[in-house]
């Protein structure tokens, strides 16, 4: 699984922070969310950019106590052996993974194949491909 | 043949020729034509329509069309 | 839940900052946003407050939507007496800044007091601060914002004024996101008087409900089934420019100062010539819509222009120049005035110079002195000292107040009233004065099938839509999302934990409207106030579908009556006793 972004269809609502963090976290909290999507006047000009998984596994490459396993291009944290050092977050090219002060790692595991952010994308700027 | 041009606006658009904007619509011969029996015909949805402008000029669902009339569907709209 | 209850109050004089508990029982009757604030206003405020002392008040607002998911609910709230008339002033503005209040742990903001010099405040996490603000002192909106985010972080969000703000100037904005504003009635000259330059806020927190299955369910049906639909998607597909060429076919666009309601050049302003120049679209935090339009039009751009500044600022002056609209948009934004109240007094100039009342250099069709006025507005320089007194100053001071299109000191947006006539009612009894966000009958009569040209029916008309407005604007939902007092009540119900009923909104509507009546009348507005500009009475329209139509003054105090007596209001416009008891405004 995948999620793809077309930033010229993107208008920058933001419905994709907040469904992730209201579906993940129980609470709506943008800083929460397990994507970045950004719209915002730069330079002189409207710069949309999008931040998401890749599915690459870089974060389980990186950490340290072997709390992250990949099935499938999605990174599953094994709470009781993580230590929230915080290796896979700084691991991630996409910069994508949250390290709360709760020292949880956030990882995007793509709401199991249904992934929310693509279900509230309104303008259809959000995909997933299987 | 009796020919008007159709220009939708906002979401109507779809309901025009490819990129939306100006089609044509021609009136049937020996029958009177109003704006309402159009709508009918081109399969738009009427709740969906909201101001209809007729060679410029706010017009009726009743307002009947003749040969060259230049014709302007508009979405309902709120706001402002 | 759905608020964080918590209030942030700044005393500028002392630079004292305190934290208090929102006031549930308020937020029961009122909300959030307009409503709230216009109650924690009339509590708080000495009746007769001078708008420019150091004992006005100017309030920030969110509303239980705010944060969370329901679409369209990003707007802030701004409330505050306004310099511009000393009425009850509430205004919005987009973006994300409203969002981002409640992330940083508060509800609302209360600035109060004035300070001994500019200073800006920074609220973060629950953290505020005043810091010094004299590096910021006379630039631009965009440089003030772009200067802020560069020492407090990209992720933060800014409202600021400019130096129209700064110079109080009385129809000064405040901008937030560079394009977006609370625009009418001088919210920026409020925080001018008081040397705030601007909020800076940033916040990592979140907004938590009752039911967060039955919200999340609730708001996705009425994102899919209910705004995303034909009824709502022209404000995507088009945005606010589509009521341009909408506004001409029904003889409704202002033109030459409301002397004619179709434009000749309507065409290089309407919708097909913005597209044209399109080159992005933005929504504010959790709008499916987008109506956001960024514009590029050869040297200039703008998040915009909206209706209102193409109208008023475009046709109303005689300019049928794109490119000389979206300059104008992107000065008065980054100047901080409120395009509206600019475009109007602009055009009173130019037809004060066509009588031969007074020349202050300006004439319909000219860009060059259009585009140079609002700067000198601004910066109160030269001609713009005598601008800055705005459509009715000026009508005071050289004469021509038959034509001075202004009600209770507020200009005229960008819809005629003798071609809606209920339109007329609305502008008469707005609190704020000719306001088209109080009630906007327009989209039935001059754009739907409701007759224009009659007062039959319109009193009840205009104070229904009079009361969802305000209970809209208290939930904070945007205009332009049409949904229902039902489907309100919906989303609110998972979000406070309780069941929430439509009648119940709509009687709260109604209660909102009737405090800010309750709280312009201690001001010492009576029902005399409620009027229009002579011209609408008593000049014919020139040209048009509506050629030759007037509003008959007869008909506008029939229309005028019976409203009051729908309102439960008296003869003179005052609330009566059995209403405000009704209403639990006793």
């Amino acid at each position: 699984m995948k999620l793809a972004f077309e930033a010229e269809k993107c208008i920058g609502c933001r419905l994709c922070h907040l469904a992730c963090s209201g579906v993940k976290e129980n609470i709506f909290n943008p800083s929460l969310s397990r994507l970045k999507v950004a719209s915002e006047y730069l330079n002189g000009g409207l710069v949309i950019t999008a931040s998401l998984c890749s599915g690459c596994l870089s974060c389980a490459e990186a950490c340290p106590t072997g709390a992250i396993s990949g099935e499938n291009g999605v990174p599953v944290v094994d709470a009781d052996i993580c230590t929230g050092c915080g290796e896979c977050a700084n691991a991630c090219p996409e910069g994508v993974i949250v390290m709360p002060p709760d020292g949880r790692p956030r990882l995007c595991d793509f709401c199991g194949g249904e992934p929310v952010c693509v279900q509230w994308c309104p303008q259809g700027a959000l995909t997933a491909e299987v | 043949m009796s020919i008007v041009k159709v220009d939708f606006r906002g979401p109507l658009t779809r309901y025009g020729n490819n990129d939306g904007s100006l089609s044509e619509y021609e009136l049937p011969a020996d029958s009177v034509v109003t704006v309402q029996d159009m709508l009918d015909k081109l399969g738009v949805p009427s709740h969906h329509v909201g101001l209809v402008a007729v060679n410029g000029q706010k017009a009726a669902r009743s307002t009947v069309l003749k040969e060259g009339y230049k014709i302007i569907l508009f979405p309902v709209v709120a706001g402002g | 839940m759905g608020y964080i209850n918590s209030v942030l109050r700044v005393n500028l004089t002392t630079g004292e900052i305190s934290r208090e508990g929102l006031n549930r029982k308020w937020a029961d009757l009122y909300y959030g946003g307009k409503g709230l604030g216009i109650k924690y206003l009339y509590q708080e405020l000495e009746p007769g407050t001078d708008p420019l002392s150091d004992g006005n008040k100017i309030i920030l607002l969110t509303g239980p939507f705010t944060g969370t998911i329901v679409p369209c609910s990003g707007k802030l709230s701004v409330v505050t007496k306004s310099p511009l008339n000393g009425a009850a002033l509430d205004c919005s503005v987009g973006g994300n800044i409203a969002g981002e209040l409640k992330y940083a742990g508060y509800d609302m903001v209360i600035l109060e007091g004035k300070s001994p010099e500019p200073v800006y405040l920074v609220i973060e996490d629950g953290e505020a601060s005043l810091m010094e603000a004299g590096f910021l002192w006379g630039r631009g909106t965009l440089d003030t914002e772009k200067e802020l985010l560069k020492l407090h972080g990209e992720g933060a969000r800014v409202l600021s004024i400019g130096p129209a703000g700064e110079n109080i100037i009385p129809y000064a904005c405040l901008t937030s996101e560079l394009y977006r504003q609370a625009g009418r009635g001088g919210a920026g000259a409020v925080f001018g008087s008081k040397n705030i330059k601007a909020v800076v806020v940033r916040g990592t927190g979140g907004v938590g409900v009752a039911d967060m299955p039955g919200l999340l369910k609730a708001a996705q049906k009425a994102m899919r089934e209910d705004l995303l639909t034909d009824t709502n998607l022209w404000a995507y597909t088009d945005g606010t420019p589509m009521l341009v060429e909408m506004s001409q076919n029904s003889g409704i666009l202002p033109t030459r100062n409301f002397q004619q309601a179709t434009f000749e050049g309507f065409e290089s302003l309407a919708s097909p010539s913005m597209q044209k120049a399109r080159a992005g679209k933005k929504a504010c935090l959790s709008c499916g819509l987008g109506c956001g339009n960024y514009t590029v039009k050869g040297a200039a751009r703008v998040e915009g222009p909206e209706y209102e500044t193409l109208s008023i600022g475009g046709s109303n002056c005689g300019i049928a120049d794109l490119e000389a609209v979206v300059k104008f948009n992107a000065l008065c934004d980054d100047l901080g005035l409120d395009t509206i109240s600019m475009g109007s007094t602009i055009a009173f100039a130019m037809e004060m110079t066509e009588k031969g009342i007074k020349d202050l250099g300006l004439r319909f069709g000219d860009v060059s002195s259009y585009l140079e006025a609002p700067e000198l507005v601004a910066f109160r320089k030269g001609k713009g000292m005598e601008l800055a007194l705005g459509v009715r100053g000026l009508s005071e001071r050289y004469g021509g107040r038959e034509f001075a299109m202004q009600v209770k000191g507020l200009e005229f947006p960008g819809y005629e009233p003798r071609g809606s006539w209920g339109m007329g009612l609305a502008y008469a009894t707005a609190p704020r004065g000719a306001c088209h966000m109080s009630a906007w009958p327009v989209a039935e009569e001059a754009y739907g099938e409701r007759d224009p040209y009659t007062v039959e029916g319109k009193a009840g008309l205009v104070a229904d839509l009079q009361h969802y407005n305000a209970l809209k604007f208290s939930l904070i939902l945007c205009d332009f999302w049409a949904l229902s007092f039902d489907l309100m009540a919906e989303l609110l119900t998972p979000i406070l934990g309780r069941e929430v009923a439509a009648g119940e909104l709509e009687l709260a509507g109604e209660r909102i409207f009737n405090l800010l009546r309750l709280f312009n009348t201690r001001e010492g507005f009576t029902g005399k106030d409620d009027t229009l500009p002579d011209r609408i009475f008593n000049q014919g329209l020139v040209g048009g579908p509506g050629a030759g139509k007037i509003l008959p003054r007869e008909e506008f105090t029939k229309m005028l009556g019976e409203y009051y007596r729908l309102r439960g209001w008296d003869a003179n416009g005052i609330p009566e006793k059995d209403t405000l008891i009704r209403l639990e405004l006793t």
